[in-house]
């Protein structure tokens, strides 16, 4: 016997960029676009709302009105107001206007929320909505590079594990995606282990930890050392000295 | 003399024919090393569906426990939800509560099935990441009901699940 129960409903909503990580220059004006689709049989009112983010400790990403984030740029955009009616399987070009303001250097960074509007009438159920947060970086040169490693930690010997705390003082967003940590032994023998790719925005201090399946087994002196690199002239790194007793 | 006049001709010929064959393959070398380089670039993408039992508009609706353990207690919906994702770069979604008074009348919590519950509120909380590709992610949803009026402190509360790149 077959059982066939109620088909599922289902909500979708496709964003065909997430992210605009543009080059711009002070008084500039330029137009972005990006397609948004109703991903769904039926028709969908999705709304397109500006917002500040921020990057949480715990890796969350925060929302925030427009201007509370430092180094936002989201005084800088507009896009169309009102709400965007989608039929089923229906795309639509969202054209967001762009004005960079005189006297701005570094990255700045927006969001676009596009989410579907809510339904007026009250629910007999909680409400379940989706959304999609389109990020924007704008970097104006000329701006400064600065970041460095400020924090070194093994937080376990056996296994290995430890965290590396990464500041960057700039005034661009700095993108690291090869990162390793090696370890130098009493014996001269060098084990490494990866950290995870991270971008770091200007103003902020992030924090990544790694683990290896090995520990510090001989007792003895270790030089452990992270070597960032962000695919530019220089590398970032520091280094830390542990005793193993 | 004659001969040897006629042998010059043609090693002056074989000359000639030669240069103009080393200027032919100059040329020839000279167009076949031209380098014509295509860049693009694959913008990121991401696509968030989210699959319910009920829908309320062009959002998903999920039902709320029954009446009798709305009084008090605690109740679960194993696999509430549904999410897939599609995308080309590295995402996470998150999700979070929308709503006044849900944190004194009612508890809801979420986790990816198999994993911990989180308590959602206001501040939204990480279920599922990846790397690029698809998904297909299951949530469970549990519920803490604190008082009577849970039920329409729940239904004026809303669940946003937000995709973003990781």
């Amino acid at each position: 016997m077959t059982l066939i129960g109620p088909a599922p409903y289902v909500a979708g909503l496709t964003v065909s960029v997430s992210e605009f990580d543009l080059a711009a220059t002070p008084c500039e004006q330029r137009t972005l676009t990006f397609v948004v689709l109703n991903d769904e049989p039926r028709s969908a009112l999705l709304e397109i709302v500006i917002v500040d983010w921020d990057e949480a400790p715990d890796g969350t990403t925060k929302l925030f009105p427009v201007g509370d984030v430092d180094r936002s740029c989201g005084m800088w955009i507009a896009v169309p107001s009102g709400q965007l009616a989608l039929a089923p399987f229906e795309e639509a070009e969202v054209t967001i206007s762009l004005e960079v303001p005189p006297g701005v250097r570094g990255t700045y960074w927006s969001g676009l929320l596009v989410r579907a509007a809510m339904p007026a009438a009250p629910a007999a159920g909680l409400v379940v909505s989706r959304e999609a947060l389109v990020r924007l970086f704008f970097t104006v040169s000329p701006a400064t590079r600065s970041t460095a490693v400020t924090d070194m930690e093994v937080v376990s010997v056996e296994p290995f594990s430890a965290s590396v705390e990464l500041e960057n003082a700039g005034e661009t967003r700095v993108r690291f995606r090869e990162a390793i940590v090696t370890v130098e032994g009493p014996a001269r023998a060098v084990r490494t282990v990866v950290l995870p790719a991270t971008d770091v925005l200007p103003g902020r201090t992030v924090r990544l930890s790694t683990s290896a399946p090995w520990g510090l087994a001989e007792s003895g002196i270790y030089i452990i050392r992270a070597v960032f690199d962000d695919g530019g002239e220089t590398l970032i790194a520091g280094q830390i000295a542990v005793r193993v007793p | 003399m004659r001969s040897q006049d006629t042998g010059r001709s043609l090693l002056r010929r074989l000359l000639v024919f030669l240069a103009l064959g080393a200027l032919g393959a100059s040329v020839l070398a000279v167009e076949t090393s031209v380098d014509v380089k295509v860049r693009w670039r694959v913008l990121p993408y991401q696509s968030l569906s989210v699959v319910g039992s009920a829908s309320a508009g062009s959002t998903i609706e999920l039902a709320l426990p029954q009446e009798s353990p709305l009084g008090s207690g605690q109740d679960e919906t194993p696999r509430a939800l549904r999410l897939l994702v599609a995308s080309n770069v590295p995402w996470k979604v998150q999700i979070r509560l929308e709503g006044e008074g849900i944190s004194s009348a009612a508890y809801v919590e979420a986790r990816q099935t198999g994993g911990t519950y989180v308590f959602l509120s206001g501040d939204p909380v990480i279920v599922a990441r990846g790397a690029h590709g698809v998904y297909d992610v299951d949530l469970d949803i549990r519920w803490t009901i604190g008082g009577p009026s849970a039920r329409e402190v729940l239904q004026r509360t809303r669940l946003i699940a937000t995709i973003l790149p990781d």
